[in-house]
């Protein structure tokens, strides 16, 4: 089933409708963007917390004592 | 001597016509002239026993639109004149890990920015600041959680130079994932008056909750 959208009649009332072909690309499109910026996202996420382990280690420090220590 | 009712024969705005004027009535009658007021003024009492034609104070806010969420997009009615936009999105939730944006205008070009911060656990906070260049992100890309609450504020909305600022909340009661624990601020680069909003979510539909739309003159 495709995407709906919710507009509203000259009296303020909610109709809900379909999508365009025009609108379903476009958000296709928007997913895809949004997707690849989580991913990217987690990756760095990732990456940090590999970088902090390492630096803890080297320290050593636990994770209880460098967030007490720093937040 | 033939009584004449009343005893006075031509009353002004404001004019009380009295006991004496009505012959046998013991107490007082304010008398006041619609025909004076202009046009939208309302009769405001002033507490003492009488008032005055006065025009009602302007402002204030006006729910614009309201419903159930669904489907993918929520677009308000056409509005003008109003000087910031308020949202409340109550108990709502997506069925799928999506984060919603907002478009003003309708315009799905690139003039959004936004930055927003999420919490991934209730002490570590982290930048989770995710971009689309087609609406303002009100909130992080992650997991759909409990049912969460957001409230966004667009102002300046009505100038006609510069561009748009705003500003969003959610909170979920429980969950601590952060889709439902963010805050965000967000631009909209745009000269043109507010006269729409519309909330979207990328992926899935909205799956739950009550949408508020208010104008503020």
């Amino acid at each position: 089933m495709g995407r709906t959208k919710i507009v509203h009649d000259e009296n303020g009332q909610p109709i809900e409708l379909p999508f365009t072909e025009e609108e379903e690309a476009e958000f296709d499109a928007m997913a895809a963007e949004l997707e690849a910026n989580r991913k990217a996202a987690e990756k760095e996420a990732k990456a940090k917390a590999k970088l902090r382990a390492a630096a803890l280690d080297k320290l050593g420090l636990t994770e209880a004592e460098i967030n007490a220590l720093f937040g | 001597m033939a009584v004449v009712w009343p005893s006075k024969n031509n009353f002004a705005n404001g004019d009380v016509l009295t006991a004496a004027n009505m012959n046998n009535i013991a107490d007082t009658l304010n008398v006041f002239n619609p025909t004076s007021a202009t046009n939208g003024q309302v009769w405001t009492a002033n507490g003492s026993g009488s008032g005055s034609f006065a025009t009602p104070v302007s402002g204030g806010w006006t729910l614009i639109n309201s419903g159930t969420m669904s489907g993918s997009t929520i677009t308000s009615s056409t509005f003008s004149g109003y000087n910031q936009i308020h949202i409340d999105l109550v108990n709502m939730n997506t069925s799928a890990a999506a984060a919603v944006g907002i478009r003003v205008n309708g315009l799905s070009t690139s003039i959004y920015g936004n930055y927003t911060q999420a919490p991934t656990s209730i002490t570590a906070v982290t930048n989770d600041v995710t971009t689309s260049t087609t609406s303002w992100l009100t909130d992080a890309l992650a997991a759909t959680g409990a049912p969460y609450s957001k409230s966004i504020d667009i102002y300046n909305a009505n100038q006609t130079t510069g561009w748009k600022v705003g500003w969003c909340i959610t909170k979920s009661k429980s969950a601590t994932v952060n889709q439902t624990n963010a805050w965000s601020m967000g631009y909209m680069d745009t000269a043109a008056a507010l006269t729409s909003v519309t909330l979207l979510v990328a992926s899935g539909t909205f799956s739950a909750g009550n949408y508020y739309i208010y104008g503020l003159k």
